[in-house]
């Protein structure tokens, strides 16, 4: 998978399952402040992410995500943690 | 097939009471998995002419989902209050149920994280027709900084 390729289907779930509008969306958006989720969104958001990683997101790494690029280096991290290459 | 086990009755282990208790018994609990019984019955809350919203569906997914942690939960010593913070997907196949209907309410875990946990849920009717389902998203043992109630 590529980073590219990451970052679609981030964006891809906050619009499905936020209902967001894809052009608000950007790798620097603040997912409370800007695009107006909340910590129950963020639970919504947690299952989104297990399902595409296989991989229980750590409680810990996800208190610090801010912005949606936090999320998409999170992926990052448990893939490569898992052993799937991500390149580009 | 698991042995059969011997489960406790529900007072015992959902901090709710009579008569908001709206489910009947706890069927089956895993470490994640749940399986409660209800049958709707005249003179039960919410039912009004012979029959009960189907909405009522998400109170029995919260309350069986209440019992997995009551009864996992069931030695310590402090009633672990639980709240319900939200649903997803709610699909409902019918808009009332009638007195007499028979259900089972299952829960399955689908993520955890500290307090909170998404589980999925459905109501069958007679056990096999799924007539509700829905995603809830809950938070278990008591908010931070909240009081707690020992158990009487």
């Amino acid at each position: 998978m590529t980073r590219a390729e990451i970052y679609q289907r981030i964006t891809g779930i906050l619009v499905k399952t936020f209902e967001l509008d894809p052009a608000d969306i950007r790798p620097e958006s603040r997912l409370f402040e800007d695009l107006d989720l909340d910590s129950i969104d963020a639970v919504d958001m947690f299952v989104e992410l297990h399902e595409v990683t296989g991989r229980r997101i750590d409680p810990q790494a996800a208190r610090k995500i801010r912005t949606v690029q936090d999320i998409v280096t999170l992926v990052e991290a448990e893939f490569a943690s898992a052993g799937v290459p991500v390149d580009g | 097939m698991d042995a059969p086990v011997a489960y406790p009755a529900l007072r015992e282990i959902l901090p709710h009471r009579p008569p908001m208790i709206l489910i009947d018994e706890l069927l089956h609990c895993g470490p994640a998995d749940v399986v409660c019984g209800v049958t709707v019955r005249d003179g039960a809350p919410f039912v009004e002419g012979g029959r009960i919203s189907a909405l009522i569906s998400l109170e029995y997914f919260a309350q069986t989902v209440a019992a997995l942690y009551g009864y996992n939960n069931r030695h310590s010593d402090e009633f672990k209050v639980g709240m319900l913070l939200g649903t997803r997907d709610l699909e409902l196949r019918a808009t009332h149920f009638r007195v007499g209907d028979a259900f089972t309410v299952t829960g399955q875990e689908v993520w955890s994280g500290g307090q909170m946990a998404q589980f999925r849920c459905e109501l069958l009717r007679g056990g096999a027709e799924v007539v509700a389902r829905a995603a809830i998203s809950v938070l278990h043992g008591s908010p931070p900084g909240s009081p707690t109630e020992v158990r009487a």
